[in-house]
């Protein structure tokens, strides 16, 4: 990393940041990773440390979860009381009335209505999480793997309970075989199933995570140049960081959406194997 | 160039951060962190309880109740129109008929004005002709009367003549003096 100091030598700016560009190579990712906000002591399992300290993530995604449920509590409260839901409840219940008809029900059919709760959950708290991380000074839940890949466990565990409990231990794992399967390509079938059964919310943290993050890099890495290059670029360097932040907005909206579809469909295929 | 440079420069250093040693677990960008997976559960399902219990049992209540209100409101609307429909064809088949039942009537009424009519017609006919012929009786009747009752006078005036000429002699001009006398006497009919 050393040449990336030396290019900022050259650079006849002096500032604090510059001098922090100077001093240290991974300054964007630091800007980016967790930091410990309250420390725990660390249980040992084995050979895998399980640190349960607070960190910033977890924190945003409790401060995600805290404003849900006084949001959701309120327009809840809001729209018992009357009958024709205004402001914040309508809002609320249009999105939520989007994530039924449009991300559940096409996805798995009538039996989505009973996930209901699960998807709305999901599908808000993603949304949450994403949009707080574009508020600036805070840092983005899901610009984590660790955190999407929680997100992608609980959808993972979701296939797997009810499918098991929809077709029964043994017709689960037999339905994951296509019928009409000659016998001899059964063991690579086997495999690739198996496999498949692990890629798809392997696929969905790894979806989440690089979305969120990739924003936020080209973000630092655009700002980064006005200390690189000096000041002659920042118009440049704001007008592509502004565009990059409005995509963001975007992706944060779109992954989301993304993120509870696939559970869906992951969830009513694996309760109707027959198609 | 310079440019492509640091871009190149930038990329390498997040490759680097990404692959970095693996017992520096806090840094890395790909490394699953168990800590915070475990967070992220046990905030998930925290978070999906408190939420069904507050806020999407409510919330999902209200729509649901909405949404079917609506669906019986527009029922029961067709509901009401078919009703309305059927009851407008009912009225419309009532009006016609009402009609047809006026025009009947008046129609008979019409008939039975003219069949009146044309009876007082014939009958004042009949009557007027008898009166005629009855008149015209009397009139036959009273001439015959009266051509009788010349006739009785004409005999008599012969007669009174008669007894004239016997009782005063008279002579040949005053004779026939007489006869012109009592000729022009006489009615034409």
């Amino acid at each position: 990393m050393t040449f990336l100091t030396a290019f900022v030598d050259q650079v006849p700016v002096d500032s604090a940041l510059v001098q922090a560009v100077k001093e240290d190579d991974n300054w964007i990712m630091h800007h980016i990773s967790d930091k410990p906000i309250f420390s725990l002591p660390p249980i040992h399992i084995g050979d895998t440390v399980i640190d349960l300290s607070i960190s910033a993530k977890i924190l945003m995604l409790i401060i995600s979860a805290v404003l849900m449920v006084i949001i959701f509590a309120y327009a809840a409260a809001s729209n018992m009381k009357r009958k024709h839901p205004k402001g914040l409840g309508n809002f609320i219940e249009m999105m939520m009335v989007f994530v039924r008809d449009d991300v559940v029900i096409p996805s798995m059919g009538k039996d989505g209505v009973r996930f209901l709760p699960f998807f709305f959950t999901l599908f808000f708290f993603i949304l949450f999480v994403n949009f707080l991380g574009l508020v600036p000074g805070m840092s983005t839940g899901t610009s984590s793997i660790s955190v999407t890949a929680g997100l992608a466990i609980i959808t993972f565990i979701m296939t797997q309970v009810y499918g098991i409990k929809h077709n029964g231990f043994f017709g689960y794992f037999k339905g994951l075989i296509p019928p009409g399967v000659p016998v001899f390509v059964l063991p690579v079938m086997i495999i690739i199933e198996f496999l498949g059964l692990l890629t798809k919310p392997f696929a969905l943290a790894i979806r989440l995570f690089a979305n969120m993050t990739a924003g936020h890099i080209v973000i630092y890495a655009l700002i980064g140049l006005i200390f690189m290059l000096g000041y002659a670029v920042i118009p440049v360097s704001v007008a592509f960081s502004l565009f990059i932040y409005v995509l963001e907005l975007l992706v944060a909206v779109l992954q989301a959406y993304i993120f509870t579809m696939l559970s869906a469909l992951f969830i009513g295929m694996a309760i109707h194997q027959d198609h | 160039m310079a440019l492509a440079n640091i871009f190149l420069m930038k990329f390498y250093s997040v490759l680097m951060f990404i692959s970095s040693d693996p017992h520096e677990k806090k840094d890395t960008l790909l490394s699953v962190e168990p800590g915070l997976l475990i967070w992220t559960i046990i905030i998930f399902f925290i978070l999906l309880l408190i939420l069904k219990k507050f806020a999407w049992g409510p919330l999902l209540k209200s729509l649901n109740d909405r949404e079917q209100g609506i669906k019986d409101s527009v029922e029961k609307a067709e509901y009401l129109k078919q009703e309305a429909e059927k009851i407008l064809a009912e009225n419309k088949a009532l009006l016609a008929k009402a009609d047809e039942d006026a025009r009947k009537v008046i129609a008979e009424s019409k008939e039975l004005a003219e069949k009146l009519r044309q009876e007082m017609m014939s009958k004042t006919g009949d009557d007027t002709s008898r009166m005629i012929a009855q008149a015209k009786g009397e009139i036959e009747r009273e001439k015959i009367a009266a051509l009788n009752s010349l006739k009785d006078e004409i005999a008599n005036l012969a007669v009174q003549a008669a007894g004239k000429l016997i009782d005063e002699n008279l002579d040949n001009d005053k004779q026939r003096k007489l006869i012109d006398n009592f000729i022009n006497k006489i009615p034409q009919n």
